[in-house]
């Protein structure tokens, strides 16, 4: 389990020894993501996350040899950076002014941005679902990429008052794990963070522009779009992370959609269905989704696909598990927890991540023992409460 | 706190098996490279052992809970049990054949993780390599055509260019670690010097990288990034010819250096990191200690040694752009 401490300033600090490892990753993540954006500014906190990467400090980092990175997300904006060992006083120093200096400057950092949502959203492969999903069927109401009219409306001084009010040590959590001892750890970090002052104390969420729809037919959306084939995506409502049944949900959707095995997959297959792709995608936040995705063939019936989705819940939830089923999905489920937490890196990313989401950082190292620990009927009771689906998206290829 | 420089583990091989034992948080990475790496079995039971199986030619890799490691080998077993039996004579002849021409019995087994007391021994009969994956033969002389290629995309938003120069392979330590070097002046961070000017001060690409991917008979310094229009590759060739005709500074050259020799720790530090790099040398047919005698010519580096390979090899760039060659409007989000 990690060490955790709180400075005086409500900083959060987890730390974990990892010896021999050669590395040490120091992550910090605040609670501050596309949920927190004021109305009009959608892509503020995605714009600010590029702009707190300050020249002169990159710069340093680059120099030490560092691997760093950021991302913004609905509910938080992680900074994670991986040096040697030596090196970590200077890289908690470098994150602590992080906190401390608000932006000076936008530059370039807009069409940075701009390029990045083109790239990552628009011109990949299907990358526009959150964007068509969210604002459909999720509170949320958008994504971290925003709406383009508001990320060119945004000034310096959004992007201020938004470091202003949400980075700041009560709302952040600090995980530091590797090849260093755990008191040098944290006395390092308290002499790096102790300075910066607590900031705002009240954190209070704008309130969410949209709501989960609730009733018989979900709200629906075709798009026609130049994708690489048609595809059904189909939205549903999960528990809430940390909770003891969200693994129980993860198991029963790979059971139904994901890898060659699952019964999505084996239907749709039977049934002589051409190059189709099944996969589920679970969108972890306070109040996740499950994507369940079908890419088809061209010239396949949709409809069908989406109907097999929705009959197999409804004979997965009657009929119960097949011999190894339960079993296949828990193997997958317990490698991907293993690779999440392998490196020093990913394992401090985690231990923040579980942090903000559940309140329990521990989460982190005990995937696995709650993978093993889901028992059958409380898998199958996941699947009942699946449901209908909260929300459908339809991609029909279109030539640009 | 760890040592400076990252040292190669300690390996148990045989002739073609490479182990490698150590902490992996429970996972063992495996990689089956060169003839022996054929079609590995239905999906579905890889999957009941927690892989997800990656099948690319001449190579099969995945990550397994170290617990499953030895399922997960013998799924790769050959199905024929026909030669089980096989005798000195055949086994002599299929080696020879193997070693001449590659059958489907040569290739290597990496195998790095929790892996116990896993035996490279029992996993070269069970998989009936005969011997190691052979290295590729020379590539054929290629002419490099210089005009730019432009492959039109319908629907693309942006232009993806790749930049490329042919370079000299891995054989050459010092050329390899120089083009290393260059990679992390060039395109690995965001004030290098690509980075600097196209995303940094004007905005024109989210980032450019710049990586060596070797094949046969040499390799290629590969510079790619996403961009809006002709100008930002015009720029981007603009600072390749600079960095080719003035080099590199003493003091750019020391912090590259020590970033490359730092990121062998984070690079090597997951088992699939390890693996991949071990696979890789060994489809070459180098040994496992070509990395330390990477890491060894990475240290011995100086500016000048790095401005002569620059000098000598970024001369003649190749350029493929695929997308609109210039994107003046793209639909708003």
């Amino acid at each position: 389990m990690p060490r955790e401490l709180v400075l005086a300033n409500g900083l959060r600090v987890l730390v974990v020894e990892r010896p021999g490892t050669g590395l040490v990753a120091v992550d910090l993540r605040y609670r501050a993501g596309s949920r927190h954006e004021p109305r009009g500014r959608t892509g503020l906190a995605h714009l600010t996350e590029h702009l707190m990467f300050a020249p002169g400090h990159m710069t340093e980092l680059e120099g030490l040899g560092a691997v760093y990175d950021a991302d913004t997300w609905f509910e938080h904006t992680a900074y994670h950076t991986l040096v040697r060992p030596q090196h970590l006083e200077r890289v908690l120093r470098l994150e602590a002014a992080r906190m401390r200096e608000s932006p000076r400057r936008l530059g370039a950092q807009r069409e940075v941005v701009r390029a990045e949502v083109l790239q990552r959203v628009f011109a990949f492969p299907y990358g526009t679902h959150l964007p068509h999903l969210l604002p459909l069927c999720h509170p949320f109401g958008h994504t971290p990429a925003g709406i383009e009219e508001d990320l060119d409306a945004i000034t310096l001084r959004d992007c201020v008052a938004f470091h202003r009010n949400w980075y700041v040590p009560g709302n952040a959590v600090l995980a530091v794990v590797g090849d260093v001892p755990t008191a040098t750890a944290i006395e390092l970090a308290a002499l790096a963070f102790t300075p910066v002052p607590p900031g705002r104390t009240e954190l209070i969420a704008p309130e969410l522009p949209g709501r989960y729809v609730t009733g018989e037919a979900p709200p629906r959306l075709t798009v026609p779009e130049p994708q690489p084939l048609p595809a059904v995506y189909q939205a549903f409502r999960l528990p809430p992370e940390g909770g003891a049944e969200i693994e129980a949900a993860d198991l029963a959707l790979r059971v139904l959609a994901a890898g060659e095995g699952s019964r999505l997959h084996r239907r749709l297959a039977e049934e002589g269905a051409q190059s189709v792709e099944v996969d589920v995608h679970r969108f972890a936040v306070a109040s996740s989704l499950a994507i369940v995705k079908v890419h088809a063939a061209p010239g396949s019936d949709l409809a069908a696909m989406e109907r097999a989705v929705t009959d197999e819940i409804a004979e997965l939830a009657a009929g119960g598990f097949r011999a190894g089923e339960l079993a296949r999905a828990k193997a997958m489920a317990t490698r991907a927890a293993l690779e999440r937490v392998e490196t020093v890196g990913g394992l401090a990313a985690e231990l923040t991540l579980e942090a903000v989401q559940t309140g329990e950082a521990g989460r982190a190292l005990t995937a696995a023992r709650r993978i093993a620990a889901v028992t059958e009927p409380a898998a199958l009771a996941a699947v009942w409460r699946l449901g209908a689906p909260a929300g459908v998206l339809t991609y029909l290829p279109k030539e640009s | 706190m760890g040592s400076d420089t990252w040292a190669l583990p300690a390996l148990r091989r045989t002739g073609s098996t490479v182990v490698c034992d150590r902490p992996a948080g429970g996972l063992a990475a495996v990689r089956l490279v060169g003839a022996a790496a054929g079609p590995a079995g239905d999906a579905p039971a890889w999957e009941a052992l927690g892989a997800e199986l990656r099948v690319s030619p001449g190579e099969v890799a995945f990550e397994v809970p170290a617990a499953r490691l030895e399922e997960a080998v013998r799924l790769l077993a050959p199905p024929d049990p026909e030669d089980s039996t096989l005798s000195p004579r055949h086994a002599a002849r299929s080696r020879l054949l193997a070693r001449l021409r590659g059958s489907w019995q040569a290739g290597t087994l990496v195998v790095v993780g929790e892996v116990g007391d896993f035996s490279g021994q029992r996993a070269e009969r069970l998989l009936k390599l005969c011997g190691p994956a052979l290295p590729p033969g020379p590539a054929g002389p290629v002419a490099v055509e210089a005009a730019p290629l432009a492959l039109p995309w319908e629907g693309a938003l942006q232009a993806h260019v790749a930049i490329g120069y042919r370079v000299p392979g891995r054989e050459d330590h010092v050329a390899w670690a120089a083009l290393t070097v260059a990679c992390r002046v060039l395109g690995e961070g965001l004030f290098t010097r690509l980075n600097r000017v196209l995303r940094e001060e004007l905005g024109r690409t989210y980032g450019f990288t710049a990586s060596l991917d070797p094949g046969p008979g040499g390799a290629v310094l590969l510079v790619q990034g996403a961009v809006g229009d002709e100008k930002a590759t015009k720029l981007a060739l603009g600072i390749l010819r600079e960095t080719a005709s003035h080099g590199v500074g003493a003091e750019e050259c020391e912090r590259a250096v020590t970033a490359c020799l730092d990121g062998a720790w984070s690079r090597f530090e997951s088992a699939a990191g390890l693996a991949d790099e071990l696979a890789s040398l060994a489809a070459a047919g180098l040994p496992p200690e070509w990395l330390s005698g990477h890491l060894e010519a990475l240290g011995r580096l100086d500016a000048s040694t790095v401005s002569e390979v620059l000098g000598k090899h970024l001369v003649t760039p190749v350029v493929v752009t695929a997308g609109r060659p210039s994107i003046r409007s793209y639909p708003r989000w």
